[in-house]
């Protein structure tokens, strides 16, 4: 006796396994709002509603986790960063002209040391690289700036 | 070097000198030492600390050695 193939259960090849009746933002299949359909919810009056109410809240909004597109933050650069979140730079005058420049020191600066020393630096460092800016100065291309930039130290160096 | 080189050791003086201010000389070359991965990073360090784009030499002045 031949029997025949088994065909009771298994996937009946609904539309749930066709993509294109899928909406792809979540939500109910093919109704596409992006709303999960109001359903009606038996025994909630042991929670203080009837099924009727829920169902209405239902329509009432969109579910928390309704996707919306997010907008992309422009890209800003460090500087605009820095201007537009109110940020001092390093060149911005001082938020405390009152405070003197050695605090923060473990100890006071000693007495022969006054507190501005950039000028002492500025002639230490020009002496050094003096020679060499003046060669790149004559180099073909070399830009007025950089140019005015090794008078500046010729003269420093010349008092 | 035979020609201005944008990114070289001198370029990064002219950048450093003229956007620092030249009384800030000495910390200027100190900068200018520093090996910048690239002239970008380096511009982008000077704008972070001045607030301003880096001053300097014209673009047009320089052979970019590509």
């Amino acid at each position: 006796m031949t029997t025949a193939p088994e065909n009771r259960g298994g996937d009946n090849g609904g539309s749930q396994n066709n993509p294109a009746s899928i909406n792809p933002l979540g939500g109910n299949g093919q109704s596409g709002n992006n709303k999960q359909a109001t359903k009606y919810i038996p025994d909630m009056k042991s929670l203080g509603s009837t099924g009727v109410e829920t169902m209405a809240q239902q329509s009432g909004a969109s579910l928390a986790g309704n996707p919306t597109p997010s907008t992309p933050t422009p890209k800003l650069s460090i500087a605009e960063m820095l201007a537009s979140s109110g940020m001092n730079t390093l060149m911005s005058d001082t938020d405390n002209p009152s405070e003197a420049i050695s605090a923060g020191l473990d100890s006071q600066l000693p007495a022969n040391i006054t507190a501005d020393t950039r000028d002492l630096e500025n002639l230490e460092v020009i002496q050094k690289y003096l020679p060499a800016m003046i060669n790149a100065s004559r180099i073909p291309g070399a830009p007025d700036s950089f140019k005015q930039f090794v008078n500046y130290a010729i003269g420093r160096i010349n008092g | 070097m035979d020609k201005w080189l944008y990114g070289s050791l001198y370029d990064s003086i002219d950048k450093f000198a003229n956007s620092l201010g030249y009384e800030n000389a000495a910390i200027a070359l100190q900068l200018a030492l520093v090996p910048w991965d690239s002239p970008e990073d380096r511009d982008a360090f000077i704008s972070s600390i001045t607030g301003e784009a880096p001053k300097g030499g014209e673009t047009t002045n320089y052979i970019t050695g590509n």
